[in-house]
């Protein structure tokens, strides 16, 4: 189903709503937000998204449709979770039980973001093939995004 | 805004870069890219970004928690623990785990069980102590988070991702009997599948006033396997229609973005127990109507005796099937002197011809159902024999339609033997139906197959 069609029969209430009220500056989510009352579904719409949810979530009876499957494991040079040990566990997972293509890498701590953006670079141009899957994995600390809705900040401590 | 934060003080001098550098360029995706899956064991934000540009590439992101708390670090409940853990069972399967499984099966994990553990620390001389307050121990209760899943891709389909091992370079074949025979992790994975799973509650704005149950139990009847752990809890008018409904957690990482549709809780489902114990009473009673079966067949092909080794397949494997119901495969081996059953599926021609034989079958399987419950509702009851016909004529019907293989389907039809009575307890045929084949092309090893099926409505 394309977008369009689904735009066509979800009904939108007439006026657009109040701005969603989001958090309260005492830090608890609002139980009287009805936003979203107003939005609407039709039976054969939603039956159909049902069906195509059900029919891609499981798998066919066989196995994945990957010729090759590159892995990226991201975590810092100066981690101090102590994650190492479960990141080479995960990377002998990956190895030797489904025979990815691994790659464990650690993030210096001089100048991170570009060299993060260079090793992704290089990462997907190895894996540039319509019929394979990239897997990029972190392990470390997120700090919240400066703005609301955007991607957090990777740190080491 | 208030949600507009920054870096804690922890962070304040930390090397550190934002993931705005490097995640869009991995969402960049055209119609040549390869699917990307990102795995996060650290905060994210719940509101995924991803691409803008609708592709058939798809992108998932894993992440341990959403940013309303804090994942739990290294330890027996951290995400990465729980990939490991899930990763290397589903791997001892030989088939494939997609992300919503993956998913689903992390909140289930982690939402089971709630052992304490004891903290335990360093002491000033690098000696691991247990902490304590004076004379008792301070334990620490699990940091347990649910973990978040998020489509980043734009699909008019959606569709996920599906780990499963690479086929082996070398050619020394040892491994899948191996894995056929790894008795312990079907076993694991069984108790797993036994155990009730958490759904999502979800609540749906129906714009039409009246909500058409009967249609939806039809669909749910035709649909995949999945969808039998879909469950409408309730029903209101309003001005429109309220439904809550129960869905797997797969299903709910599928459905597309829409505001009629939010979530509400984690609940328990309550199917897969229930299925799990019928089904192994199927699977026993199966064996002995096998047993005189297959003795049948192999004597008359090769007046050998069998050895009757059966492998059930797990519900994984019943949720995994492409098309609609449940399936339960017991499978013989007239190969007397050999101990485990070989079915690496799809690493031999007999198992690419069985595949194709249960793909046909699979396919024929909402046709036979529709005119099954026809007859039922015309006649007011439904015999065997009924069924069979039913059964054949739709199988007849599909080889002989534009796309059948006749030979193919042709020699199912010869060998299907219909015994509904199979199922312990006996369903109606409405429920589900047992189909009996057997491949006599097969050279290398004469296989029976038991082939049950349930709709999806109890």
């Amino acid at each position: 189903m394309s977008g369009n069609s689904e735009t066509k029969t979800l009904t939108r209430p007439a006026s657009p709503p109040r701005q969603f009220l989001g958090v309260f500056s005492n830090g608890c989510p609002p139980s009287h937000d009805t936003t979203f009352a107003g939005y609407h579904v039709t039976q054969t719409s939603f039956t159909r998204q049902l069906d195509l949810a059900v029919q891609g979530a499981w798998p066919k009876r066989h196995r994945s449709k990957y010729v090759d499957v590159k892995v990226l494991l991201m975590s810092w040079e100066s981690d101090d979770l102590g994650v190492e040990d479960e990141v080479s566990a995960l990377e002998s997972v990956f190895t030797d039980l489904y025979r990815f293509d691994v790659e464990s890498w650690k993030i210096p701590d001089e100048r991170p973001g570009r060299h993060a953006i260079d090793k992704v670079m290089r990462f997907i141009e190895s894996g540039d093939d319509p019929d394979g899957l990239l897997i990029l994995y972190y392990a470390g600390h997120a700090s919240q995004p400066y703005h609301p809705g955007g991607l957090p900040t990777w740190t080491a401590k | 805004m208030e949600l507009n934060t920054f870096p804690s003080s922890r962070s304040r001098d930390s090397p550190k870069f934002e993931l705005s550098l490097i995640q869009p360029l991995l969402c960049d995706v055209d119609e040549k890219s390869p699917d990307v899956l990102l795995l996060y064991d650290s905060c994210h934000p719940a509101n995924g970004q991803g691409s803008t540009r609708s592709g058939r590439s798809v992108i998932e992101l894993l992440a341990a928690t959403g940013f309303e708390s804090i994942a739990p670090e290294v330890g027996r409940d951290s995400f990465t623990n729980c990939l490991i853990q899930e990763l290397s069972a589903a791997a001892g399967q030989r088939k494939g785990i997609s992300i919503p499984e993956l998913h689903s099966r992390q909140i289930c994990r982690l939402q089971s069980g709630d052992q304490r553990s004891v903290m335990l620390g360093r002491d000033r001389d690098g000696r691991m102590r247990v902490r304590t307050n004076g004379s008792e121990a301070i334990f620490e209760t699990p940091r347990r988070r649910t973990p978040i899943h998020c489509q980043l891709s734009l699909n008019d389909r959606p569709r996920a991702i599906v780990l499963s091992p690479l086929a082996a370079t070398t050619t020394d074949g040892a491994e899948f009997i191996e894995l056929g025979n790894s008795c312990g992790i079907k076993t694991a994975v069984g108790s797993w599948d036994s155990a009730p799973q958490l759904q999502a509650l979800l609540r749906v704005s129906i714009a039409e006033d009246e909500f058409n149950e009967t249609e939806f139990k039809d669909w749910l009847c035709s649909a995949p396997a999945a969808a039998r752990g879909i469950r409408v809890m309730g029903i209101w008018p309003s001005c429109s229609t309220m439904l809550l409904l129960r869905v797997p957690i797969e299903v709910w990482d599928l459905l597309p973005p829409s505001p009629a549709v939010s979530f509400v809780a984690f609940v328990w489902g309550d199917a897969s127990t229930a299925s799990q114990a019928s089904l192994s009473a199927i699977t026993s009673g199966a064996e002995q109507q096998l047993t005189k079966q297959t003795t049948d067949v192999a004597a008359s092909r090769k007046g050998k005796e069998i050895d009757t080794t059966s492998l059930e397949n797990s519900s994984t494997e019943l949720a995994s099937t492409e098309m609609g119901f449940d399936v339960e495969l017991a499978i013989k081996s007239s190969n007397a002197d050999e101990e485990t059953p070989r079915i690496s599926i799809e690493h031999s021609e007999d198992d690419a011809r069985l595949v194709d034989i249960l793909n046909a079958v699979d396919a024929a399987l909402p046709d036979i159902f529709r005119r099954v419950r026809a007859a039922t509702t015309t006649s007011n009851s439904c015999r065997d024999l009924t069924v069979k016909r039913e059964v054949l004529t739709v199988l007849g019907l599909q080889a002989s339609g534009p796309e059948g293989d006749p030979r193919k389907l042709g020699s199912i039809n010869r060998n299907v033997l219909l015994d509904p009575e199979v199922c312990i307890p006996p369903i109606p045929p409405t429920h589900g139906l047992s189909l009996i084949f057997w491949i006599p092309e097969s050279e290398i090893h004469s296989q029976i197959y038991q082939h049950t099926r349930y709709a999806g409505v109890r």
